[in-house]
């Protein structure tokens, strides 16, 4: 039953507000321990090096320093990761024998600070005899290309053929095939706060507690227990109220909690280490790098009939949980919005001398948009269409939902083409157009970007399967997976007021008062005499193996466990107060913690009262019922099922949708892109609080932007990694921010309780197929089309040189003499 | 990174071959050498503080002559580590007569890995070029001062 | 990221600094505004054993216009800078530039002796004093010295201030009445160090006959560049676009810039060109209209 004066859809102020504003918030580096030591850890300087000895003599010997864990111990005491794949490697996490890329821990020493830790880590001598690097996926898959793990004697550790409908049978009916190459780059997220992790082992019980910023999957606390060698139940993760964002990138840290965990136990004591922004730009996740070629099969009228690719996945060098998921998470919704009857994907997973990859809001989807969606422009471009056009004309259309798509997904609910012509009214497009039209006249290099893309939300874990072909998963005693599911707690104290708890961390993305709102509408309550808790404690929290906060889960998998237990606790409340008052159910209904009859205007009791009997008086309960009002209830997708034998799967649970158009001016001169308009279009189905989706837009934009055209992990042929701090590793500030239009369309999911889809990730996806293909329109009058990112403007301007088309370019003809500063 | 250059010398070929190839010589031009000493033929153990700006650090490193056709080519490796992490690279030198002086073109590939790649990628090259031109500098003033 | 450990001398004034940097020599850094200085220092890169702090220096943070110059105190804030109607009125030039300078919060604390001493090739400051030919004063236990721009960028991030000497003094001369100015950088991101920057200065009779000009580039060597033979190129025309574009070329032909992460040396170099014209257009422009004052 709806509330009456529904808090659902205000954008009510965040309840983490004022204690972030104040600097009153808990994040890891707030929490205080007695006797704390200090970490710092050295790192490989070689992208590839055999390592031959470490002397920690002159470390030891520092004062202050307890002890220093090196790579070769961490072999010995440790076990090596679990890898999702049939292909086992050797991650740990330390360098053991061999470092594999540029900051990869060598050994981690522990002392009485910060300062001496690292004056410490210059006192290790380690003798390496460097190695050939490899960096490029492509490269790397070649005969003859250095190993990284020899033993294997590949470096493409896992591949898969994945083939959906008839391929061949498109390509022969095709009047048209458009084939084109292209590269994404290796970028990530860079939150404010960086990774953060305590340990203490307790070796009277066994226990190995570890405070950190992690925010799930929790399905990766095995994955740490594993490498500590310690069973679950002994394992104990801890994470605080406030994580200073993440979006995806921070799931790296499990490895040093692994490496910190070994640390504490070695030296007995609780030890801490803060990720300075060096190693988190070097060594945590990024994005995985993917070098793509595609083709596209299609008729003269636009009807695209089917997708054939290859994924060269650079995963750097190991293959860190959750990869190889990169290639695999978006199987389900590999044909996009597109009615796509036939695809084939030929998945390749690398490692290379780079640093390990993982999930980067948008997890695949970057990559997978970009691709497809400058195939779509091409195709445009190649029938002489308007792309908008040719878009509307392939999209899945609003009578088909649930939409099933060839590789497995079912697409709960939509309505795309409202979707598209919602963005084109915004941008005015025909008048875009027009504008374009009369800029090229006066020989500007203006043009028009338009995307699309599937948002795919609350993976299942169904998909992980995937990296196993299906022979192996036949197997008996295989693993089959699926799920995707999520806890909440509430409870109602004896004197009437309501208390939730999450069973996952937020990071910064204003939870507690999504679970206020949907958690006192379902219930009857004010929003605001909701408390709700957000720490987590595997030990003490009710979790699911898929819970956490990842995937743009929280909004239809965290929001449907406390709607449905909110709802749970209503059933109670009204079944006391039934008894209490002698009155059926059907006539009785709550507001604002009250019970009223029928659509009397007094109320007849209050919360307070019935909380008080069933806490105070169980004697006086219905029978059988439970004292006290608490519910812990685990909401869990219907839809998140096995893989089936054709690799079928469908791989998330909600799917949103996003339609943006973009018009840019390319500087001839200079290169510079300039945004001249930005509009982009969202479905994330129920909104429970505009204000937060609006913030999560904003800020999807803003990242697909940054990868776009600012941040590149970038390395040179030798594996040396670059980009080292934010002068090299470019965020965009609000400066390069243009003034944004927002628009929403809305199809309330069926799957989820409240209607919620996700919209975390966003237009993270899709804006760099946006921009990529606004540049190339721009571009188009130059001959010139550029198919890899970031968008830079020496880039643009070389190829337009290149091309003969750039102006300024005869300076650069003048030849350079040899610089000769000796003579 | 490459660093490629050319220096004149107002001496003979073979001088310049003599001093190029004089680890005592060598010792005194290159910036910052605090010792160099032989390991064994053509082989040489070096320590280095090098400071540029507020920036500075201390290298240990070895070089060896792997080529030496006298008095026109020769060849080298080296490697050193330090707090900003290593250099690795190879080089070589040609030496050519030309107006009573000489021509050393010199090419070296080098490779820099760790904290000063990944922070100091702008600068690199400019402090890379300052460096060589400051020991072909003094270099040139040795072969001055015995042309004198 | 944990700086050395590092002996901190607080000084209180001129003597003091210069008295611990003697004591010192070249293991003392100055610290002014810290904003490459501490960077350097976190990293390791830098790792004084001393570290002298001038910030409690008195005296030596003012802005004063005598007899056709400004003279800055080496402890004068960007920030304080940009907000001086005295810099507005008499070097434009300084303020335009002083906008460029990362963002206002690295502004606030930055000092242009500081700037200047740190001698970054893609820095600001530098190159506005070499293209003013600005003098700065220098002091040191023998004494004190005026260095002229021409003289004092070595290389990259090296001056020809002794390890021993305080930078206590920058000045840039009045520019005479007719003159026009322009700074103009590229760069990825507003604040960042300019890939390429370009100050042109240009003085114009009554007839439009350019007097004087004055090139400076920025980003594109490991010291500022003045381009005195794109210079001479306007000097006694009149500053139609085909003059402007000959000294742009002119300019571009003399720097042979590097590759680097953000840009190709040939794509920078071209942009030599596109900024000086661009920057030349805009300051004969500004000529037109001081003229109009």
């Amino acid at each position: 039953m709806a509330a009456r004066n529904p808090s659902i859809g205000k954008s009510l102020k965040r309840k983490e507000d004022k204690r972030l504003l104040v600097g009153k918030g808990t994040f890891a580096d707030d929490l205080k321990f007695s006797h704390l030591s200090h970490c710092a850890i050295l790192r490989s300087p070689h992208a590839h090096a055999r390592i031959r000895s470490i002397d920690t003599s002159a470390a030891l010997a520092h004062p202050g320093v307890f002890g220093v864990l090196t790579g070769e111990e961490v072999g010995r005491i440790s076990r090596p990761f679990p890898t999702g794949m049939p292909t086992r490697l050797p991650y740990y996490s330390a360098a053991v024998e061999k470092a594999r890329y540029v900051g990869e821990p060598v050994a981690i020493v522990i002392a009485e600070n910060r300062y001496v830790a690292e004056d410490a880590c210059e006192l290790i001598r380690v003798q390496y005899d460097a190695l050939p690097a490899v960096t490029d996926p492509e490269a790397a898959a070649a005969e003859g290309a250095p190993l990284l793990f020899e033993e294997l004697g590949t470096n493409v550790v896992n591949h898969r053929l994945l083939s959906y409908g008839d391929i061949d049978q498109a390509f022969d009916e095709a009047d048209v095939v458009i084939k084109e190459r292209f590269r994404f780059h290796k970028y990530s997220s860079t939150p404010i706060e960086t990774c953060v992790a305590v340990a203490q082992y307790d070796d009277a019980t066994g226990v190995m507690t570890v405070w950190s910023n992690f925010h799930g999957p929790y399905s990766l606390h095995s994955f740490v227990a594993k490498g500590l060698n310690l069973p679950e139940n002994r394992l104990r993760l801890i994470a605080p109220p406030d994580i200073g964002g993440s979006f995806g990138i921070k799931i790296g840290i499990i490895s040093y909690l692994t490496l910190l965990g070994l640390a504490a136990k070695k030296t007995g004591r609780t030890v801490k280490w803060v990720e300075d922004r060096r190693e988190h730009l070097m060594a945590l996740n990024s994005g995985a790098e993917r070098t793509a070629d595609y083709e596209m099969a299609a008729k003269r009228d636009g009807t695209i009939l089917g997708v054939r690719a290859r994924y060269m996945d650079n995963n750097g060098a190991y293959i860190r949980a959750p990869e190889p998921a990169n290639l695999y998470r978006t199987t389900g919704n590999t044909p996009g919005g597109y009615r796509i009857a036939h695809l084939q994907i030929d998945a390749n997973c690398v490692v290379t001398n780079k640093s390990p990859t993982g999930p980067n809001r948008g997890y695949g989807c970057q990559q997978l948009y970009y691709c497809l969606e400058r195939m779509v422009d091409l195709l445009a471009r190649e029938l002489d269409a308007d792309p908008a056009e040719l878009r509307l004309h392939n999209l899945v259309q609003p009578d088909q939902f649930p939409y099933r798509t060839p590789s497995g997904g079912l697409y709960d609910s939509g309505n795309y083409p409202a979707g598209v012509r919602k963005a084109l009214e915004l941008a005015d497009y025909e008048s875009l157009r027009r504008q374009q039209a009369a800029a090229r006249r006066d020989g500007r290099l203006v043009g028009i970007g338009i995307a699309t893309g599937v948002e795919p939300c609350v993976s299942n874990m169904g998909y992980l399967n995937i990296a196993f072909p299906p022979e192996q998963r036949a197997k008996r005693g295989f693993h089959g997976k699926s799920g995707a599911g999520e806890a909440a707690t509430i409870k109602m104290d004896p004197m009437g007021q309501v208390t939730a708890i999450l069973g996952s961390a937020p990071s910064g993305q204003g939870h507690e008062i999504l679970v206020a709102q949907v958690v006192a509408d379902n219930l009857g309550i004010a929003p605001d005499s909701v408390t709700v808790v957000s720490e987590m404690d595997t030990f003490t929290r009710l979790w699911t193996i898929s819970s956490g906060n990842y995937s743009s889960r929280f909004a239809s998998a965290g929001l449907s466990a406390f709607a449905e237990a909110a709802v749970k606790l209503k059933e109670k409340v009204l079944r006391v107060a039934s008894n209490e008052l002698d009155i059926p159910i059907e006539r009785l209904r709550t507001e604002d913690g009250k019970l009223f009859v029928d659509d009397a205007t007094e109320p007849v009791m209050d919360f307070r009262r019935i909380a008080g009997i069933a806490h105070w008086n169980p004697d006086s309960l219905p029978d059988g019922m439970e004292p006290g009002l608490q519910v812990a209830h685990i909401f869990n997708f219907t839809p998140a099922r096995i893989i089936d034998e054709q690799d079928r799967v469908n791989s998330s649970n909600t799917y949103g949708f996003i339609a943006e158009i973009v018009m840019v001016e390319v500087d001839r001169e200079t290169g510079e892109i300039e945004f001249l308009k930005f509009v982009s279009v969202h479905d994330a189905g129920v909104i429970i609080n505009p204000q937060r989706v609006e913030g999560q837009v904003y800020g999807g934009l803003v990242h697909g932007i940054g990868g776009a055209m600012y941040e590149d992990l970038a390395y040179d042929e030798n594996g040396q990694f670059l980009a080292g701090s934010f002068m090299d590793y470019l965020c965009p500030t609000a400066m390069e921010i243009p003034p944004l239009a927002i628009g929403h369309t809305c199809t309330p999911s069926p799957f989820s309780t409240v209607g919620t889809k996700g919209c975390g990730e966003g237009s993270a996806m899709t804006a760099p197929a946006a921009i990529a293909n606004a540049v190339n329109d721009a571009l188009s009058t130059t001959g010139v089309q550029i198919n890899e990112l970031p968008l830079t403007p020496s880039k643009i301007w070389t190829a337009m040189w290149k091309a003969g088309a750039a102006e300024g370019g005869e300076a650069a003809t003048v030849s350079a003499p040899a610089t000769s500063p000796g003579s | 990174m490459k660093i490629k250059g050319e220096s004149e010398f107002k001496a003979s070929q073979q001088r310049v071959w003599d001093l190029l190839l004089d680890p005592e010589v060598i010792s005194r031009c290159i910036p910052g050498c605090q010792e160099l000493k032989a390991v064994g033929d053509d082989a040489f153990e070096a320590r280095l503080r090098i400071g540029i700006g507020a920036v500075s650090g201390t290298y240990e490193g070895t070089l060896r002559i792997t080529e030496r056709t006298p008095p026109s080519r020769y060849a080298m490796v080296f490697e050193g580590t330090g707090r900003g992490g290593f250099v690795k690279g190879s080089g070589h030198a040609d030496l050519r007569a030309e107006q009573g002086g000489t021509i050393v073109a010199y090419e070296c590939d080098v490779e820099v890995g760790g904290l000063i790649a990944s922070v100091g990628q702008r600068v690199l090259e400019g402090v890379s070029g300052f460096l060589v031109g400051q020991m072909f500098s003094k270099l040139q003033g040795f072969a001055r001062e015995e042309a004198a | 990221m944990k700086p050395s450990a590092f002996e901190y001398v607080r000084a209180t004034s001129v003597a003091d600094a210069i008295d611990a940097l003697a004591r010192h020599e070249f293991e003392a850094k100055i610290l002014a505004g810290g904003q490459s200085l501490v960077p350097l220092m976190n990293f390791r890169l830098a790792a004084p054993t001393v570290l002298v702090d001038t910030n409690g220096v008195d005296g030596l943070s003012y802005i004063k216009r005598t007899n056709g110059t400004l003279a800055f105190g080496a402890m004068t804030r960007q920030g304080a800078i940009e907000d001086s109607p005295i810099v507005a009125e008499s070097c434009p030039l300084l303020l335009e530039a002083t906008k460029l300078v990362g963002h206002r919060t690295v502004r606030n604390r930055g000092t242009i002796g500081g700037s200047i001493a740190h001698a970054d090739p893609s820095a600001e400051y530098p190159a506005v004093l070499l293209a003013l030919d600005g003098d700065v004063v220098v002091e040191g236990a023998s004494g004190q010295r005026v260095i002229p721009a021409s003289e004092l960028f070595l290389t990259v991030c090296t001056t020809s201030i002794a390890p021993n000497e305080l930078l206590t003094e920058v000045r840039l001369p009045v520019l005479p009445a007719g003159t026009g100015s322009a700074f103009l950088e590229l760069n990825r991101r507003h604040g960042d160090w300019a890939i390429v920057g370009a100050v042109a200065v240009v003085t114009v009779d009554a007839r439009g006959i350019c007097e004087e000009a004055r090139i400076a580039l920025a980003g594109v060597d490991a010291t500022p560049v003045r381009c005195h033979a794109a210079e001479s190129v306007l000097q006694g025309e009149h500053l139609t676009e085909q003059v402007l574009a000959e000294a742009a070329r002119q300019c571009a032909g003399a720097v042979h810039p590097g590759d680097d992460l953000h840009a190709t040396g040939d794509y920078k170099r071209a942009m030599v060109r596109v900024f000086v014209e661009r920057a030349l257009r805009l300051a004969r422009d500004r000529c037109g209209r001081i003229e109009n004052v």
